[in-house]
């Protein structure tokens, strides 16, 4: 099957982010080779970026256009008398100087740049924001315009460059470059890269269906992973409160079962780290490169440390690390609340029989003097935040500090827990069956489990959108 | 291959599919490569189940719990019919064997059926009836008795257990259980009701009976109007039944002369038989049918929920952003021509000679104030700082013209150097001559700031590759508190 190509050439000055912006729209950090200097990259290097079954678009790298002024100056010279030139304009002169391109080796890079600039359908120039704009940057923009391909400036380290960013819109105006975007390859917003998209949608009018297509698949599959991702967080929730273990009413057992406890925990929460990973197609190399607080898969503060406590800005004085541990027993009256009401209305054998099966052990327990310990409030609230800083990390495939982001004031601000929190954890605290290693005996239907799930992930997904 | 048999292809696809997952969870392997490129997800996703079924197994498992199901329902329904078989025998027939009581046949046969329909129409409109934690445990363990018993199965698939979970939650889980649950219940109905009529037929053509009815608190109107409503649809059909005489006639004692009774027994037969049928049996086996089609088309229809994590996962797996990176104009020149410099090292103690030609390379404002203080002692005009091509070509010209044979260049330490800087320092070197003399102007120092000493160290790899001689180089920090020692070496001879 023929594919449908339609190609993108990225080029700029040296060392403004043209191969960390590739690297970012392909979500793939093996992509060519990045180092804060003038000329890593050598070879023009293509990638393609699959739209569906029948369409890729291909993005390729260039060198950096280090000597725009000699190469101007050069190529301005160039004779174009010959009669194979019959237009005599500037897409000639750029052939004639390329067909002379031996007698240069010192602009051997940037012949590669003017090759790639007359081949392809679309041209990203890529800018350092935070640079002046010089006489060699109007002088490379020059030369772009001579090739006559669509051009859309992309505006790199705009985080760092934001008062720079007029000065250059301007400049670009100047130059009949109206369309522009800005990006930041280390501080990614999806919207950004969309806007991209969109601009090449609307510079390629013939390509549009193609370039739809391909900002559809962006879209749905940025939705799929994050609302993948907020099942996972929910699930942990959801895991993590029904996880229990049951103890002797004395100190040691108590210690000895929410040390387990502590444990089970962590080993659910190494889980949905290395799926968070897995699902944003994080691999070792991204995780150094953002500075993600991860260590070989794990997290580098144990979430139970009095360090990480403190991140989400909780006192290690607080009653929560003294006394038992993290544990708390089960309350087991909202149990027999709920085994009254059961009682009440259900009335039929069967009723009755679940709800002896629903709370034998409950009750049991209490009879014969031991409880169940399960995480307490604080504990999934840190467990909570700290998933959900990770995924806006991971979103933003970037920097931002993972630990510090939402949980300042853990204890005073109680509104930023969710609406129905207590309720979710209540919950998932009366069906320890939902956490496979919670040995129960009660039923294996997941229905209701999937239900809280979706509660959970729905409410994420809201949050989201505001 | 018929349509009908690839839809249920289709479903064991992917029902194995999801046995897949159930034993790559979380996340999937990806070693099962093939080329995905050119299919859509869900033939690609076909493709990738079918090579990893290969190895992992599944779709013998799940036949094997379908079949271990069938043999559950079936046992029942063998059960039942016994039991219904029986209980004619039972409850009905009278111990001589001579006489049934019609009232009591209709309540043991049909009452109960309309109220388990009512009760089990209630529950299918509930959501959650079917999530009785006791119904579940039970039927698994049954079927797991029946598995024990059963030695089919000798070497255990590895992921048994886990599969069983997933099988049976989907069976009668939330998207099938309902359809499923109705089946079963209907299908264990009605063969309890086959096994009555067929044991009722049984008695009958070897018993002669005598139909009576018998009550002590309700009147012979009741009676009355309940075998008439009976009697309304057999009539319609024109079969023989009991009259209203014959049937305030047929209440205990009361002898008929013999032909007349036998025309009796038969139509009071007729009306049992065609009850049991009509009133029980035909809306179960209605019913069943029903149930059997939904439960076929929840098959056809069955999809897997893509939204999942491991669904998502995977569809990055087989569908990568990119999956080719490829050279297009490869670098022909060596990478040899690069000087490495292992140490960042100058002059400190830089004395600039006594004739030069100064001047600056894209400096800002603030540095070119720096360089003009610096140079001010020596060397009277203003520094011209190379911003564009006519300010090169101005200091180019300036250059030849001056014939100076050294050349002092300032540049901004902070700035990244490049093959434009370097072409251009070649081309100052206009003789062989000419030297050449570096100065970095900076804020800091290079400790404390480490993107600053890799820049440094740039310069200076440039610097070596325009033959400038690290002695010819300094860094000029422009901190008046804290570098004043530092400038002071920088003399000016
Ligand atoms: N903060 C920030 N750094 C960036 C950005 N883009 C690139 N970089 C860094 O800039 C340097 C040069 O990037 P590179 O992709 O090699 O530039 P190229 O020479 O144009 O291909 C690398 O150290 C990148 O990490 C950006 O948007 N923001
Ligand atoms: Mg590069």
């Amino acid at each position: 099957m023929d594919k449908q190509l339609l190609s993108v050439a990225v080029v700029g000055h040296a060392n403004t982010g043209k191969t960390s912006l590739i690297r970012t729209l392909l979500r793939d950090a093996s992509f060519g080779e990045i180092a804060n200097k003038a000329g890593t990259t050598r070879h023009v290097e293509g990638a393609e970026i699959r739209i569906d079954e029948h369409q890729n678009l291909v993005i390729y790298d260039t060198p950096g256009l280090e000597d725009s002024m000699h190469l101007l100056n050069i190529i301005d010279n160039t004779p174009i008398e010959d009669s194979k030139f019959e237009h005599k304009d500037e897409i000639d002169r750029l052939l004639a100087f390329i067909e002379r391109e031996h007698e240069f080796p010192e602009l051997n890079q940037e012949i590669k740049v003017l090759k790639a600039l007359l081949t392809n359908d679309l041209i990203f120039y890529v800018i350092d924001v935070r640079e002046p704009i010089l006489g060699k940057y109007r002088d490379e923009l020059k030369i772009l315009s001579y090739a006559a391909k669509p051009i859309i400036p992309v505006l790199n380290f705009i985080e760092a460059g934001t008062t720079n960013i007029d000065n250059w819109q301007a400049q670009l105006a100047r130059l009949h470059l109206h369309a522009f975007v800005s990006f930041d390859s280390v501080v990614f917003r999806f919207a950004d890269e969309m806007k991209i998209y969109h601009k090449m949608r609307t510079l390629l009018a013939h390509r549009e269906e193609q370039l739809e297509a391909l900002i559809q698949q962006r879209q749905q599959q940025w939705q799929e992973r994050e609302s993948a991702a907020q099942q996972l967080i929910a699930t942990l929730l959801v895991e993590a409160a029904a996880c229990r273990f049951k103890a002797d009413n004395d100190e040691q057992s108590i210690s000895v079962a929410s040390e387990h406890l502590q444990t089970a925990i962590r080993s659910l929460e190494s889980q949905t780290l290395s799926q968070l990973l897995a699902l944003y197609q994080f691999k070792q190399q991204d995780i150094d490169q953002y500075d993600l607080p991860i260590e070989q898969g794990e997290w580098e503060l144990d979430l139970f440390s009095s360090d990480n406590l403190q991140e989400f800005g909780i006192k290690v004085t607080s009653n929560f690390v003294k006394g038992a541990g993290v544990g708390v027993a089960v309350d087991i009256f909202a149990a027999g609340m709920t085994l009254g009401a059961a009682a009440m209305t259900g009335g039929v054998m069967g009723a009755l029989w679940g709800v002896k099966q629903r709370y034998y052990d409950e009750i049991e327990a209490s009879i014969k003097g031991h409880r169940y310990l399960c995480a307490d409030d604080l504990t999934l609230h840190v467990l909570w935040a700290r998933q959900l800083s990770l995924l806006s990390a991971l979103q933003q495939r970037g920097h931002a500090s993972v630990n510090k982001l939402s949980l300042q004031h853990l204890d005073s601000n109680k509104d930023i827990l969710p609406k129905y929190w207590s309720k979710w954890l209540s919950r998932a605290r009366q069906h320890p069956q939902w956490v496979t290693l919670n040995k129960s005996d009660q039923p294996k239907l997941k229905e209701k489990k999937v239900l809280l799930i979706e509660q959970i992930t729905t409410y994420l997904t809201s949050l989201k959108s505001n | 291959m018929s349509k009908g048999d690839r839809l249920v292809d289709l479903y064991q696809h992917r029902l194995i599919t999801e046995g897949i997952r159930i034993i790559e969870k979380p996340s999937p392997s990806n070693n099962f490569n093939a080329d995905y490129n050119h299919l859509s997800f869900s033939d690609a996703l076909l493709k990738r189940t079918q090579l990893a079924e290969l190895r992992y197994q599944v779709g013998p498992v799940f036949l094997h719990f379908q079949y271990l199901i069938k043999l559950f329902c079936a046992l029942m329904c063998v059960v039942f019919l016994c039991v219904g078989a029986s209980s004619v025998s039972h409850f009905l027939v009278s111990e001589k064997g001579s006489q049934i009581n019609f009232f009591w046949a209709i309540i043991l046969f049909i009452v109960p059926n309309v109220i388990s329909l009512i009760v089990w129409v209630f529950l299918y409109f509930k959501r959650y009836a079917f999530n009785f934690a006791w119904l579940t445990n039970l039927s698994v363990s049954i079927i797991g008795l029946l598995d024990t018993f059963h030695h089919k199965v000798n070497t255990k698939h590895p992921y048994y257990t886990a599969l069983f979970r997933y099988y049976f939650e989907h069976r009668f889980g939330k998207y099938m259980g309902k359809a499923q649950l109705s089946f079963i219940s209907h299908l264990w109905w009605s063969s309890y009701l086959l096994g009555a009529t067929l044991s009722l037929l049984l008695v009958l053509a070897t018993h002669q009976v005598d139909f009576i009815w018998q009550t002590t608190i309700l009147n012979e109107g009741a009676f009355l109007w309940l075998t008439q409503t009976l009697t309304y649809l057999p009539e319609l059909l024109s079969i023989n039944v009991p009259s209203p005489s014959d049937v305030s006639h047929a209440s205990i004692g009361i002898i008929n002369p013999l032909q007349a009774a036998q025309d009796i027994r038969v139509s009071w037969s007729n009306l049992l038989i065609f009850s049991l049928m009509i009133y029980a049996l035909l809306p179960r086996i209605i019913l069943l049918l029903t149930f059997y089609q939904r439960i076929k088309s929840k098959k056809k229809h069955f999809t897997i929920d893509f939204s999942l994590p491991y669904y998502v996962q995977l569809k990055s797996l087989l569908h990568p952003i990119t999956n080719a990176h490829f050279i297009k104009d490869a670098d022909q020149q060596k990478a040899s021509e690069e000087m490495k410099v292992n140490n960042a090292h100058y002059n400190e103690a830089l004395v600039l000679p006594e004739k030069m030609y100064p001047f600056a390379i894209e400096l800002d404002e603030k540095c070119l104030k720096q360089a003009n203080s610096h140079i001010k002692a020596h060397y009277e005009e203003p520094l011209i700082n190379i911003l564009d091509n006519q300010s090169q070509q101005a200091v180019l010209s300036q250059l030849s013209s001056s014939k100076a044979e050294n050349i002092v260049i300032y540049v901004d330490v902070k700035r990244l150097p490049d093959r434009g800087w370097l072409r251009l320092v070649k081309q100052c070197c206009y003789e062989s001559n000419v030297t050449v003399y570096l100065i970095l102007l900076g804020e800091q120092s290079v400790d404390v700031n480490s993107s600053l000493s890799v820049r440094l160290q740039d310069w200076i790899e440039i610097a070596a590759q325009a033959r400038i001689s690290t002695e010819n180089i300094t860094y000029l920090i422009n901190n008046n508190s804290l570098s004043d020692d530092i400038k002071n070496e920088v003399e000016i001879g």
